[in-house]
C-alpha cells in the first residue's frame, strides 16, 4: 500500500504574542492508502494543526511531512496548491460553503480550477450530491440547508477531483447527534469504497468506524489502537 | 470565474449599486468636461477664421495674464486717439474699421469658458463685428448711437433670459431689447450683448474713451502694413492681428486644457478610490470564502482574476450609466447647446473601466496574500 502522508518527528511552534506555544511537539504518522485514521484529544492537545501540516496548508517548524513521499516544506506555494486541488480533498467543522452559491454550485467550483469541462463538472457536481444524499437540495442556497445537509455538501466538494486523501477537522462537530451518525456512517461509506480518510473528531461513531485511532496530547501521539 | 464574480455583485447589491452610482458621477464629470473642452476648442477655431484681415489696436497688456487677452477687454484708448488711427491710418477699410467699448458682464465659469460681454459700436458698424449675421427676432441694427437699446446674441439672450421687446439689465440700467440675432456658431456673437457705443460710454461713465479700435485691412496683405504704421504713429500703443489672436486663444486654450485636464483627473482618480475601496472593503469581509477557495485549490490567479472581474463589471457598469448622465448634465448646463461627440462616449467608458481595474487590483492582490489556513480561523 502507497503510504499516501507521513510525518517524521513533526515539530510546530506558534508565538502567541510574546508567549511561544508547542502545538506539536515530535509527532510520528504514517497513513496509508486506504487506511480511515481519526485522530482524537482534547482541545489544544495539537490535532488541527498536525491536520493543517497534512493538508499543505501550514508547514512544520521542525522535522518533515512528506505527501506520497514528497517533502511539503520544499514545495513552492503553487504546488502545494496544485496537490491541495487534485490530491486533497478537505471538509472542516463550519462549514466554509460560499454564501452566494448553492449546493450544486459549491461542488463545481472546486472541480473548476482542475481545468474540468463545464458539462462534465455538471454533471460530476450533480452525482456526488446525490451520492451524499442530498441529490434534492442542488439549488438551495447553504443558509436554506440544515446543518447535517451542509456538511453533506462540503464532503461532494471535498470528493469533487477524486482526492488521494481526505482531510476533515471535527466534521461532526456543529451537528446534533443524529446528522453526526448520519456523517460518521458517510465517512463509512466512503472508506469501504478505499477512499484514505484522516480525521479530527471527538464522536464516538466516527472513531468506531475508524480503521485507526490516534490519541494526541500535548502535541503528541501517545495512543494508536 | 464571472458568473461567480457576478454573484457576488448581486448578493451585496446596496453597495454595488452605490458603487457603479459612484463611478457614473465620476464618469459623468469627465464627460461633460471632455465636450465642454471639445465645444470651446471649436468655438475658438470658427472665431479665429472670422478674424481674417482684422487687427485690433489696444492699450499695452497690464499683466502677463492680461496679454492673453481677447477680445481685449482691459485695455483703454483715449477717443481722440481711436478717432486718429481710424482717419490717418492707410491700408484699411474705414467702413469695417471701428473703435469699440467691452464690458464684461458676468464672470467666465473656468478659464476660456464662456462670458457675457457688453460690445458697444457705433451705429452703422454693427456689421464689422457681427458681419452678416441677421436677427432671428426684431432688429439687427441700433436706432441710432444715443438711443438705450441692446442687441442680443442668442445664447446671450437663453442665459439672461432676455426676451425681444422686453428689457435688459445692464449696470442697473433696464435697456429696452431691440433685436435677438440668429445662432451664428461663433461665441463672441453669441455669447454677446451689442450697445451703441455713445449711449454705452454715458452707462459706462467714460465718455471720453473706448477699449480698442477694430481696424480691417484692405486686403490680406496690407495687415503688415496696417500694423507697422500703428507702430511708428503710436508706439504706445499695441496691435493684434489674427495671427496674434490666434496665440491669445491659444494660451487661453492651455489654460482650459490644464484646468479641466486637472478636474478629469480628479474624477478619474476619484473612480480608482471609489472602486478601490469597495473592493478593499469586499475582500476583507471574504477573508474566509477566499481562504476557502485557496484551501480547495484555486491558484492565486483565479483570486485575482475573480476580484478584478468584479472591480471592472462595476466600473463598466458606472462607465455606461455615466455617459447619459453626462449627456444629461451637458443639456441642463448648457441647454443643449454642446455637442457630445459619439468618440466620447467609448472614451468615457474606456476611462472608467481602466479606473476600476487600477482600483480593483490592489485589492486583488492582497487577496492573493490570503493566506487559507489564517482565513479559515478568520471571524
Amino acid at each position: 500500500m502507497e503510504i499516501i502522508v507521513e510525518a517524521r518527528e513533526l515539530k510546530r511552534t506558534y508565538r502567541l504574542d510574546k508567549v511561544e506555544v508547542e502545538a506539536l511537539r515530535g509527532v510520528n504518522l504514517a497513513v496509508a492508502e486506504g487506511e480511515f485514521v481519526a485522530i482524537v484529544g482534547a482541545s489544544g492537545s495539537g490535532k488541527s494543526t498536525l491536520l493543517h501540516i497534512l493538508g499543505l496548508m501550514d508547514t512544520p517548524t521542525s522535522g518533515e511531512a512528506l505527501f506520497r513521499g514528497r517533502e511539503v516544506a520544499q514545495m513552492s506555494d503553487g504546488e502545494r496548491t496544485e496537490l491541495r486541488l487534485r490530491d486533497i480533498g478537505f471538509v472542516f467543522q463550519t462549514f466554509n460553503l460560499l454564501p452566494t452559491l448553492t449546493a450544486f454550485g459549491n461542488v463545481e467550483i472546486a472541480l473548476r480550477p482542475a481545468g474540468v469541462p463545464r458539462v462534465v463538472r455538471k454533471e460530476k457536481a450533480r452525482e456526488l450530491l446525490e451520492k451524499v444524499g442530498v441529490g434534492h437540495r442542488l439549488n438551495h442556497l447553504p443558509r436554506e440547508l440544515s446543518g447535517g445537509e451542509r456538511q453533506r455538501v462540503v464532503i461532494a466538494r471535498a470528493l469533487a477531483n477524486s482526492p488521494k486523501l481526505v482531510l476533515a477537522d471535527e466534521p461532526t462537530g456543529n451537528l446534533d447527534s443524529a446528522a453526526g451518525m448520519a456523517i460518521a456512517d458517510l465517512f463509512h461509506l466512503l472508506n469501504k469504497e478505499k477512499q484514505t480518510i484522516v480525521l479530527v473528531t471527538h464522536n464516538r461513531e466516527i472513531t468506531q468506524r475508524a480503521t485507526r485511532t490516534l490519541t494526541m496530547r500535548d502535541g503528541q501521539i501517545t495512543d494508536a489502537l | 470565474m464571472l458568473d461567480i464574480a457576478f454573484k457576488n455583485l448581486w448578493a451585496r447589491k446596496t453597495r454595488s449599486i452605490l458603487t457603479v452610482l459612484g463611478v457614473a458621477v465620476c464618469i459623468m464629470l469627465f464627460l461633460f468636461m471632455v465636450g465642454t473642452t471639445g465645444y470651446v476648442e471649436g468655438n475658438m477655431e470658427k472665431e479665429i477664421a472670422n478674424y481674417t484681415g482684422q487687427i485690433y489696436v489696444k492699450s499695452p497688456a497690464v499683466s502677463g495674464l492680461t496679454g492673453a487677452e481677447f477680445p481685449p477687454v482691459s485695455s483703454v484708448i483715449d477717443s481722440i486717439s481711436a478717432a486718429r488711427i481710424l482717419e490717418e491710418t492707410p491700408g484699411i477699410d474705414r467702413d469695417k474699421s471701428t473703435p469699440v467699448l467691452f464690458r464684461t458682464l458676468n464672470r467666465e465659469p473656468y478659464p476660456g469658458g464662456p462670458r457675457n460681454l457688453a460690445v458697444c459700436l457705433p451705429a452703422g458698424k454693427e456689421a464689422v463685428y457681427i458681419g452678416d449675421t441677421g436677427a432671428a427676432m426684431g432688429s439687427n441694427r441700433f436706432t441710432d448711437d444715443t438711443s438705450a437699446e441692446a442687441i442680443v446674441g442668442k445664447t446671450a439672450a437663453e442665459y439672461l433670459k432676455v426676451e425681444w421687446g422686453k428689457t435688459i439689465s445692464i449696470a442697473g440700467q433696464d435697456i429696452p431689447v431691440r433685436g435677438i440675432l440668429e445662432d451664428t456658431g461663433i461665441q463672441a456673437i453669441n455669447l454677446t450683448v451689442f450697445l451703441p457705443l455713445r449711449y454705452a460710454q454715458n452707462l459706462f461713465r467714460q465718455p471720453d474713451s473706448v477699449s480698442a479700435v477694430l481696424l480691417t485691412a484692405s486686403s490680406a496683405g496690407e495687415v503688415q502694413n496696417v500694423v507697422n504704421d500703428i507702430k511708428t504713429r503710436f508706439p504706445k500703443l499695441e496691435t493684434m492681428s489674427q495671427v496674434e489672436m490666434a496665440k491669445s486663444m491659444d494660451a487661453m486654450l492651455t489654460g482650459m486644457h490644464a484646468f479641466f485636464g486637472g478636474i478629469n483627473a480628479v474624477a478619474a482618480l476619484v473612480a480608482v478610490v471609489v472602486v478601490l475601496v469597495v473592493m478593499f472593503m469586499a475582500v476583507s469581509e471574504r477573508t474566509r470564502e477566499i481562504g476557502t477557495l485557496r484551501a480547495i485549490g484555486a491558484r492565486k490567479r483565479t483570486i485575482l482574476g475573480l476580484i478584478v472581474q468584479e472591480s471592472f463589471f462595476l466600473s463598466l457598469l458606472g462607465g455606461v450609466l455615466g455617459v447619459p448622465l453626462g449627456y444629461l448634465m451637458n443639456a441642463v448646463m448648457y441647454k443643449g447647446l454642446i455637442v457630445i461627440e459619439a468618440a466620447d462616449f467609448p472614451q468615457s467608458i474606456a476611462v472608467a473601466v481602466v479606473a476600476g481595474i487600477v482600483g480593483g487590483l490592489y485589492p486583488a492582490w492582497r487577496a492573493t496574500r490570503i493566506n487559507p489556513l489564517q482565513a479559515l480561523r478568520y471571524e
